[in-house]
């Protein structure tokens, strides 16, 4: 019998970023190098495990604006145009590299791979959710669900109703696409503060992810750390994210993924090739930018590189995931001799880490549960509705503010960057709120006007703007995606209250900004109670007010 | 696709390309003789139908001509035939500028003072006062032009503030016009509330606003050790009506056993039939349970979700 369990869990999000509107943009790209270098890769493994019989149990949030653009026709079939480029570009490669054995071999390696990626593509018929849905009715799946458009949380919590609105239009968005309720919730960025939970249990939210410290810091202190879950005083479940199993893969300098021998993401033929050769597959018109083809391996901590070669990287991935394995026995072995239960180790990744960023990532973990299934007894992997069945008893503690960004908690979204966007954030969720208690019956285009209002705040909301304005390169499509969803929300908002809406114009928003079809705005509306707290709480404080 | 920084040249704004005819071998004479003749305006282009458009674009090799609206068509024509000038030198269509440029407010006109914690250390602090209230605020305190802005904490752990019964304040000179400010702090782990109100020489503070309560994280684990535990029993029955407008109250699909290889080829086709456990025969909880048994009510893998589950009737 199994002393204790590993859930490992991945995120899988972008931002919205279809633009129907170009031919060719290069934020979408960001979807379709996603698709094509994390998504499709681990399905791959997922039909792999189901061929071999390998029992696997993985959860995966997928955010609501990810599976938007998954669902998405127009992207759908730009993905697929993209993933021909991809064959293209690589069959010219083969050419221009026959005498260059080292990198051809590369080339041929792309080759096959973009192939085999487009039979991935076509096999559910473009419709990769489907494949999500597929692994998750033969139950080695998990999926969850989390807030609509990725907002952070704990800074929108300055209006209770926006924050239940990000988690009521997730949990329906899933309900949609996969006909049953979310097991869970991934809350952004893990991000938490006080109270949340009330808001997740109203949801009947099982339950969601803190980071370590959100755990360890808890009031009162969690006898099990981050080896169990709790519940919140409300009674939602809140796993922590162990410290340990995370840095191995997350960070970039010990973790795995800094292996000389892995390749190195930096050196994209985007960039390397000349500029006429490369020129007709570069999106935006000819703006270098990543292919997804890349030749070399990190090497070492300087600018030379040496050719990839597949073989080594293939052995490191295998060495490692048994390196990781082994570390995971050794630990719940350690911690189920002080545990009055089995311990449950929780390991949470961004999906796009694996293959993206770290392209052997899907081979790590196709290796890992291969080995955790064959390899050894002393855990087995779950997810973590499946052992809140076995432990159904839990501590009660409240989870302490945290997020697992940069320092633990919220500076990466709150700084002098970004700050300029909150009082907009705030304001708007206001007058959304405002406009749905006075048009709480609204039909036809008012009723249209009042739902796609509410899309364009939520756009507005999403955590990424705010982290993208953070870190330089992307800040300018984020202030310009701010300032978008803001501006077109402001406008909405005083059509609808003069009660002269564009029709038009409406149409154009609805097709542009074209997500959660099934969003109702009455979704803003508080409940009567909340309505009446608040007149209290609005009260002028009572001295010295003349 | 966070937390490093992307290699590329992001942030540039999101450039159309339109394709142009380059490289494709023109088609015989044969077939260009019977075609009309092509037109030399992008008014005579505007005159044509999409499907006209479609063939003449065929007759350019444009490529991805089928997913363009008649619109962008006409413009990828017009680049291609030479009438207009390649990107990037058409303006975009004017009804796109309002993706950038709809002007925003500087403020929404209503007096807020907000706090968004940081960390244990540190809180950002944002205010709008509308001018109004401020001139009318020193009102009875003799010279208006003594009162300084002041943003006052209060430390309300474990309160209910009511604006008096705070465990303590400190106070931050600052300038209406300023709007927001970073506000260090010693102690972690507090509750706290803010008002930016005018303070006069002789001591006394007239608030004019008061933000929201929050609480900065602590930086240790807890003193507090003693232990409450409860168990949470989750639903497991189908169809209960919720009280919001969504209505589904459906488990999703158990763990199973892995699959056998027919019924991987069936995975892959998309007609693998997975069962579906009913409320009444839920395998007991705990690891040692049962395998599944294979007989009960069928759902087809590759559906949708509402043939799935019966959607019961909404209860609003």
């Amino acid at each position: 019998m199994e002393r204790g369990y590993l859930a490992l869990v991945l995120h899988a999000h972008l931002p919205f970023v279809r633009h129907a509107e170009y031919e060719d943009c290069l934020e979408e790209q960001w979807f379709y190098e996603a698709v094509v270098e994390s998504y499709i890769p681990l399905i791959q493994a997922f039909e792999g495990w189901a061929r071999d019989a390998i029992p696997f149990r993985l959860t995966l949030s997928l955010s609501p604006t990810l599976i938007s653009m998954l669902l998405d026709p127009l992207l759908q079939s730009r993905a697929l145009c993209h993933i021909q480029r991809l064959m293209d570009l690589s069959e010219q490669e083969s050419e221009r590299t026959q005498n260059q054995p080292e990198f051809r071999r590369l080339a041929e390696m792309y080759r096959e791979s973009f192939g085999a990626a487009r039979d991935v593509f076509l096999r559910y018929d473009r419709n990769l959710v489907e494949a999500f849905r597929r692994f998750q009715a033969i139950g080695g799946l998990e999926c969850i669900t989390c807030p609509a458009t990725h907002g952070l949380l704990p800074v929108l919590s300055v209006n209770k109703t926006a924050v239940r609105a990000q988690i009521r239009v997730g949990l329906e968005e899933y309900r949609r696409n996969f006909g049953c309720d979310s097991p869970g919730i991934w809350i952004p960025e893990c991000g938490y503060a006080a109270g949340l939970d009330e808001l997740l249990k109203e949801s009947e939210v099982r339950y969601f992810f803190v980071e370590a410290h959100g755990l360890l810091n808890a009031e009162p202190r969690p006898r099990l750390g981050v080896h169990a879950p709790v519940y919140t005083p409300s009674g939602v479940a809140a796993f922590g994210r162990d410290p340990e199993s995370s840095k191995a893969v997350w960070s970039s300098v010990e973790g795995y993924p800094g292996d000389f021998n892995y390749r190195e993401f930096y050196r994209d033929i985007g960039y390397d090739l000349d500029y006429e050769t490369i020129r007709p597959y570069l999106p935006g018109g000819g703006i270098r930018s990543n292919t997804g083809i890349k030749y070399y391996r990190i090497t070492g901590g300087t600018d030379h590189k040496e050719p990839y070669v597949r073989s080594w990287a293939m052995e490191k991935a295998a060495l490692h995931a048994g390196d990781f394995m082994a570390n995971r026995q050794r630990q719940i072995e350690h911690l189920a001799n002080h545990m009055d239960r089995r311990p449950i180790v929780v390991a949470p990744y961004d999906a796009e880490l694996f293959g993206h960023w770290w392209f052997e990532g899907p081979q790590w973990i196709d290796f890992l549960v291969r080995k955790v299934a064959v390899d050894q007894k002393t855990f087995r992997l779950v997810t973590p509705s499946e052992y809140l069945d076995m432990y159904p008893v839990n501590q009660v503690c409240a989870p302490s503010p945290s997020t697992w960004g940069y320092k633990g908690h919220n500076e990466v979204w709150v700084n002098g960057n970004n700050d300029w966007i909150y009082p907009h954030l705030h304001a708007a969720a206001d007058q959304m709120e405002e406009l749905a208690r006075t048009f709480p019956q609204a039909r036809g285009l008012q009723g249209q006007a009042l739902n796609q209002a509410a899309r364009e705040l939520l756009l507005l909301q999403a955590s990424d703007w705010a982290f993208m304005m953070q870190t330089g390169a992307t800040a300018d499509y984020a202030r310009r995606r701010t300032r978008s969803h803001l501006g077109r929300f402001l406008r909405l908002a005083q059509q609808i209250q003069a009660g002269a809406i564009q029709a038009g114009w409406l149409a154009q928003l609805e097709e542009e900004d074209r997500l959660f079809p099934a969003l109702d705005y009455r979704v803003y509306i508080p409940s009567p109670e909340e309505q009446s707290e608040e007149t209290d709480r609005r009260q002028p404080s009572s001295q010295g007010r003349a | 696709m966070r937390r490093k920084e992307r290699g590329h040249a992001g942030g540039e704004s999101p450039t159309r390309k339109v394709k142009s005819a380059g490289g494709k071998p023109a088609l015989p004479n044969i077939l260009r003789d019977v075609s009309p003749p092509v037109p030399q305006s992008l008014e005579a282009l505007r005159r044509l139908s999409r499907r006209q458009l479609l063939a003449l674009a065929r007759r350019q090799g444009l490529r991805g001509r089928s997913r363009l609206k008649k619109e962008e068509l006409l413009l990828a024509l017009g680049a291609a035939l030479g009438i207009l000038s390649a990107e990037p030198a058409v303006p975009p269509a004017p009804a796109r500028l309002d993706r950038e440029d709809l002007p925003l407010p500087d403020a929404y006109g209503k007096d807020r003072l907000v706090l968004l914690p940081i960390d244990p250390y540190w809180v950002h602090a944002y205010w709008e006062l509308s001018a109004p209230r401020v001139s009318d605020s020193p009102r009875g305190s003799g010279e208006a032009g003594d009162a300084r802005y002041i943003l006052r904490v209060y430390d309300v752990t474990f309160i209910q503030f009511d604006g008096t019964n705070a465990r303590g304040f400190f106070d931050i000179e600052i300038s209406r016009t300023a709007g927001n400010w970073y506000i260090n702090l010693w102690s972690p782990g507090k509750s706290l509330c803010a008002e930016v109100g005018l303070g006069r020489p002789d001591g006394s503070f007239s608030p004019l606003v008061r933000s929201n309560v929050i609480q900065t994280p602590p930086t240790s684990s807890s003193p507090r050790t003693e232990e409450r535990w409860i168990r949470v029993e989750w639903r497991q029955e189908a169809d209960v009506p919720r009280q919001d407008h969504s209505a589904v109250g459906v488990p999703g699909p158990r763990p199973r056993e892995p699959l056998r290889a027919e019924e991987y080829r069936h995975f892959l086709e998309g007609t693998h039939r997975v069962k579906i456990l009913q409320p009444d025969e839920q395998p007991p909880l705990g690891p040692a349970g049962p395998p599944v048994d294979e007989a009960g009510s069928h759902f087809e893998s590759g559906l949708s979700s509402p043939r799935l589950v019966r959607l019961p009737k909404r209860t609003d």
